[in-house]
């Protein structure tokens, strides 16, 4: 038999184990005893913690597993930073910066980078 | 009783002791109800009465008396000494046709009645013995009652495979045949045992110690050959070895076994299952185990039949069938073992699906500080252990893999690829690793726990060390596939990766959906 462990972070529970696998840290709540050799919540093995994009599906509230609610989600989700460019991107923005900086400065027209652009 | 005239035939007389006096009765009028002395003649004291006694009635002349009735109180029928008067000469028969000779024997000529004759028998109809004579029906009965309670020849029967003769079987119920010939022959064990026989007998995979994806040496508590968990007693010390046999060391020509090597006792026993998947695995079924063993001294090895009935909710308590000792020495040896095991009716299962059937040894504390070996271990239906099942080794492969899959690096492939992936930030890459074969379970991530035995080569070239261990994400991952995060720093985003050792020989991914 084995014992289960949750990891949290403010609340939320960002890992689930099985002492089979992982031995505890000292701040790991241990949340089940005599249990199987796999990590699991309510009968399923290995269950998913976090969403596609590393959200918490689960918190520790009141000594137990519970779900977090959708509002919850949807407020990590508002606090995700917006990705920096990509290296694409940033290839981009220096083409439109440098087309613009012609134009001003009256080494070609709109027109001809247009050409240039299609040829 | 008839008659009424006692000057006809007599052919009732009774006699009887009356009063003081031994009389006779002729019965006239059959009336023997009141013991009157109506029509009945007595003599006048005992001595007119005597045995030998003769009457004459009707012109016969009638012996009577020739049993003394004198002291009888009750009527006598005596009438079975009367005799009649000799009856008429009958109509002659036919007889038996005369003449003959000796030897010969009486036959019918044609179909009619009485229409026979003297024929000599042909040689091959008569079987003379003339060393049979004057046999008694006793002597008959005693030839008759050897003959059924004789043992061990009786008809001239054998339990060796010999033409012409019945089959009788020898002191172990056991008797033998030759090779069959006919579609109708009966086999032999050792005809059937050479055959092709069916597949999947064997519910142990890996009982031939051929897969060993976690490594080939193990001290701890832990799954150690693929399918073969160890688990140490308290305070115990143990090696598990992969051990390699010699050519032709072995029937069935094992390449490797399983030794298993307790340096320190402990204080409990130390026990080395194997987990087969599913409690209703033969389940009410006849089972026989079979292993090849040998020790480093001898002592007695245990084994057990657990069936368990998996974790959470109320599980039912495990049921342990015994197998017994084995006596184990320097020698190898195969053991084999029949056991019922128990049906599992009215059991409960935990909530977890992971309920199977267990195979296991236990070295108990007496046998102290020894080594034992296994190899070539079956455990199939039946009551009989058939040639152990080797089967191709890729298919072995298969079927530990539903249970646990590992990618490794090696000292000759330090950087070997674990998967490919994509970068959607600078301090992630995800990666797909697909499963040869379907898993029991969505497993469990196993790493070597160090974060820089992994690194992440990014598609420009640049190679960024993991700040923590790959991570399985359960979210989108199935049986059949599964994602694995590696996390570090500075990568450049939207870029593919991969993940990969890190200049490490050890490095590797382990899959587990272990029972």
């Amino acid at each position: 038999m084995h014992k289960h462990y949750i990891r949290l972070e403010g609340g939320k529970i960002i890992k689930g184990f099985s002492d089979a696998f992982e031995q505890p840290e000292k701040d790991d709540i241990l949340i089940a005893e005599d249990a199987g050799r796999h990590f699991e919540l309510d009968g399923v093995i290995n269950p998913p913690l976090t969403d596609m994009q590393g959200i918490a599906l689960y918190k520790h509230s009141k000594g137990k597993v519970v779900e977090r609610t959708k509002a919850e989600i949807d407020a990590d989700i508002a606090n995700i930073p917006e990705p920096e460019p990509s290296e694409m991107e940033q290839l981009k923005a220096k083409v439109e910066a440098m087309e613009a900086a012609l134009v001003s400065k009256e080494v070609l027209t709109e027109q001809e980078i247009t050409a240039v652009k299609s040829m | 009783m008839a008659s009424t005239n006692q000057f006809d035939v007599i052919t009732y007389i009774m006699a009887k002791k009356y009063a003081d006096r031994v009389g006779m009765y002729i019965n006239p009028s059959h009336n023997f109800a009141d013991d009157t002395a109506r029509n009945v003649y007595f003599a006048a004291n005992e001595t007119e009465v005597v045995l030998g006694m003769f009457i004459i009635q009707a012109g016969a002349l009638l012996k009577l008396l020739e049993t003394d009735y004198s002291d009888n109180d009750s009527w006598q029928d005596i009438s079975p000494i009367i005799k009649g008067d000799k009856g008429d000469t009958g109509v002659g028969g036919e007889g038996v046709a005369p003449g003959g000779t000796a030897g010969q024997v009486l036959a019918k000529a044609t179909e009619a009645d009485y229409d026979t004759e003297w024929v000599t028998p042909a040689a091959a109809d008569v079987t003379y013995n003339n060393a049979v004579s004057g046999l008694t029906a006793d002597d008959v009965q005693d030839a008759i009652d050897e003959h059924t309670t004789n043992t061990t020849t009786a008809h001239g029967a054998v339990s060796t495979a010999t033409a012409s003769k019945i089959i009788i079987r020898d002191s172990n119920g056991r008797a033998k045949i030759a090779d069959p010939s006919a579609s109708d022959d009966i086999a032999s064990k050792g005809y059937v045992d050479g055959l092709p026989l069916h597949g999947f007998r064997n519910k142990i995979i890996n009982g031939n110690f051929d897969i060993w994806q976690r490594g080939v040496s193990f001290t701890a508590t832990g799954y150690t050959a693929d399918r073969w968990r160890l688990a140490l007693g308290t305070s115990a010390a143990v090696t598990l070895t992969r051990e390699a046999f010699a050519l032709a060391g072995l029937t069935g020509e094992p390449q490797y076994s399983l030794k298993l090597n307790r340096t320190t006792t402990g204080d409990t026993a130390t026990t080395l299952d194997q987990r087969i998947e599913g409690v209703r695995t033969l389940a009410n079924k006849t089972v026989t185990v079979s292993f090849y063993a040998k020790a480093s001294a001898d002592f007695d090895l245990d084994a057990a039949m657990v069936q368990f009935f998996g974790t959470t909710g109320s599980p039912s308590a495990d049921v342990s069938t015994s197998l017994g000792s084995f006596s184990l020495t320097t020698s190898w040896q195969r053991f084999t073992k029949t056991v019922d095991i128990p049906s599992i009716t009215g059991k409960t299962l935990g909530d977890v699906i992971d309920n199977c059937l267990i195979l296991r040894y236990s070295m108990a504390t007496a046998a102290s500080t020894k080594s034992f070996e296994l190899s070539q271990v079956q455990v199939e239906e039946g009551a009989v252990a058939t040639p152990f099942e080797q089967r191709p080794i890729g298919l072995e492969l298969s079927l530990c893999q539903r249970y646990y899959y590992r990618i490794s690096a090696s000292a000759s492939a330090p950087w070997t690829i674990f998967s490919v992936g994509f970068i959607p930030s600078a301090a992630i890459i995800v990666c797909n690793v697909t499963f040869p074969v379907s898993m029991r379970i969505i497993p469990t991530l196993v790493t070597t726990g160090t974060a820089n035995n992994y690194a992440i080569y990014e598609n420009g070239g640049n190679s960024y060390v993991l700040s923590t261990v790959p991570s399985l994400t359960a979210i989108g991952s199935s049986l059949e596939q599964c994602q694995v995060e590696g996390v570090s720093s500075g990568m450049t985003a939207a870029r593919a990766g991969m993940l990969r050792a890190n200049d490490s020989s050890t490095a590797f991914l382990g899959f587990d959906a272990e029972l």
